[in-house]
């Protein structure tokens, strides 16, 4: 199957005008100004398929909207190639718009002064939706985020939450092939977040869509992500499985050790050996870090303690495994 | 520019315009404030009264017919809008939203001036007429002159938008329109005839007006109706003429604006 979408070598670079400080200098670099160029990305290539939901990770400034406002088309690329349907992304064809859905989490494109079922009615017309189609889309949507209580009031008036949930209305009522989310649930409280993820799991599978997501929130990346490209500095530092990702960037494993209360931190570490991290958790609970070939062979020296209640072993989380990527970079 | 059907263009803007309706209809006290409308004209039609006056050039009663007409056809103008309204969602990012539509980004720009200009211009159906029989204003009655007028508003009116809209992308070079916006307002003052009736500048200067693309839609519906110039070919094919280069720069230009655009917000 071929890729919905596809990025060979993409480059973007921003002229910028160096920033002054104070009114002195103000005024000489009025006189005189000095541009640098910023490499906002940098050769960064990969593919994204029909039903697949990506995930782009990376600290602020990495990159990751960039990439997608040009795979959306908002942005052309300085050097490489956007492929999107067959689509050159910034030739904006009126076909390939129609396919696609961005919702920027921080950029509403709903009128704030009309209903939200206003602003529906006039993407109806925008998007030429036969009206059997608009009805179904419509009621679909209505239904999946819960517009009805809220739908004819002005989206001024709405809270975050309910705006964000117009949004995915408005993003969605065409019922694009490609879905693109920055930073989609940015400022949700947790049932938000949680119903939103929700609902672009089912439209995901409902409408074999393929969406790029980008979000701060890892919870979002975690729960949605069927792979992940992982983008610092500019360039692409990683693709592939979330498990992959912790396998490959972590050299170390996480034991957690339930007992009756009766053990000593003391036995754990004689038991685990001179090169695993023993921390004490709660009472009743001890976490062992170790060495990943290190750790099913400590796993089993635990097992033999007496008052073990409970023994699991996991990768360590994914901030872990991101942060030696970003090469301490990361700051959100 | 991508391509679009005429229709889906057509309905698109209906649909717009309605939205904007919506929204206008959503603040009372605006509405009602606005309906005081744009009243600058008149402050030209009474230092051109008195100008007037034995000038052998136009009679009072033109003149007033003039500004009167330079009344309806500014409150209905929405080229500086449209520059001013494309700036803002430039500099703001917004723009981002409305490039991601599978329709001309102008339309978005255009529909919340116009709606708001058909609304203040209602209370003129009644003013105007009322001013014109108060004041003695000469209208030329010739139905060939009113029709003439009519269709070099029309010209005018897309002759204005295209050259406004082609100005406006300049903000995608330039990130910000400040100034661009107070240059193109100031030249539009002199180039559509509302300091002076062109009638009363020097030869070459009056001709510059009569050939400009401002013109059209605001000076030249004035200067037909009060009889001060009269209706003439060169007048209608320089607004043609102006519509088919403009277009075809604007159709240049408009993808190379969009290459500037960084999409990101203050």
């Amino acid at each position: 199957m071929s890729p919905v979408v596809r990025l060979d070598a993409v480059s973007r670079s921003f002229r910028v005008a160096e920033r002054t400080v104070g009114l002195r200098a103000t005024v000489k670099g009025f006189a005189r100004r000095r541009y640098k160029v910023i490499d906002a990305i940098r050769d960064v290539t990969f593919d994204a398929h029909a039903g697949e939901i990506l995930g782009v990770l990376g600290p602020n400034g990495s990159g990751k909207t960039t990439t997608l406002k040009c795979v959306s088309g908002l942005l052309t690329p300085t050097s490489g190639t956007v492929d999107v349907f067959g689509y050159t992304p910034h030739d904006r064809d009126y076909e390939f718009l129609r396919r696609v859905g961005f919702i920027m989490g921080q950029r509403s494109q709903l009128h704030p002064d009309v209903s939200v079922f206003d602003s529906l009615e006039l993407r109806r017309v925008v998007y030429s939706l036969p009206d059997q189609t608009f009805a179904e889309s419509k009621a679909e949507l209505t239904e999946l985020l819960g517009l009805a209580e809220f739908g004819d009031a002005p989206v001024r008036q709405l809270s975050l939450g309910q705006r964000m949930r117009c949004e995915f209305a408005a993003a969605l009522l065409h019922r694009p092939q490609l879905v693109l989310l920055d930073e989609p649930t940015i400022g949700l409280d947790f049932d938000a977040q949680a119903a939103i993820r929700a609902f672009v799991r089912r439209y995901s599978a409902d409408h074999a869509a393929c969406v790029l997501l980008t979000s701060h929130y890892l919870a979002d990346i975690e729960a949605l992500a069927d792979r992940v490209v992982v983008m610092a500095q500019g360039r692409l530092v990683f693709q592939g499985a979330l498990g992959e990702l912790r396998r490959l960037h972590s050299d170390n494993q996480v034991i957690t050790l339930a007992h009756d209360g009766s053990l000593d931190p003391a036995q754990v570490r004689a038991a685990a050996g001179p090169g695993a991290d023993v921390t004490v958790a709660k009472p009743g609970e001890v976490t062992v870090t170790a060495a990943r070939a290190a750790a099913p062979g400590i796993l089993a020296a635990l097992g033999t303690l007496a008052g073990v209640t409970g023994l699991s072993l996991a990768d360590p989380p994914l901030e872990a495994a991101l942060a030696q990527l970003y090469g301490g970079t990361a700051d959100g | 520019m991508a391509s679009a059907s005429l229709a889906h263009t057509l309905r698109s803007t209906a649909a717009w315009l309605r939205i904007e309706a919506l929204s206008i209809a959503q603040f009372r006290a605006q509405v009602i404030v606005s309906l005081l409308g744009w009243v600058v004209p008149f402050a030209f039609m009474a230092l051109w009264n008195a100008a007037a006056a034995g000038s052998g050039v136009m009679t009072p009663g033109q003149t007033t017919a003039y500004y009167l007409m330079q009344l309806v056809t500014t409150n209905l103008g929405i080229t500086v809008p449209l520059i001013f309204g494309l700036g803002y969602l430039v500099y703001s990012g917004e723009f981002a939203t409305y490039l991601m539509l599978p329709l001309p980004s102008l339309i978005a720009v255009v529909a919340k001036p116009t709606v708001r200009n058909l609304t203040q211009s209602v209370p003129l159906v009644v003013v105007v007429p009322l001013l014109a029989w108060a004041m003695d204003a000469e209208f030329s009655g010739d139905p060939v002159v009113v029709l003439a007028a009519i269709a070099l508003f029309v010209l005018g009116t897309v002759a204005g938008l295209l050259c406004a809209a082609l100005y406006a992308l300049a903000v995608l070079w330039f990130g910000k329109n400040d100034g661009l916006l107070g240059l193109f307002a100031g030249l539009q003052w002199v180039l559509a005839g509302l300091i002076a009736p062109s009638s009363f500048l020097p030869g070459w200067m009056a001709w510059v007006l009569r050939l400009s693309p401002l013109w059209g839609a605001q000076g030249g519906v004035g200067d037909l109706l009060s009889g001060a110039v009269a209706p003439a070919w060169y007048l209608f094919a320089a607004n043609a003429a102006w519509i088919v280069v403009l277009a075809l720069v604007l159709r240049w230009a408009w993808p190379r604006a969009l290459a500037r655009f960084e999409a990101v917000g203050q």
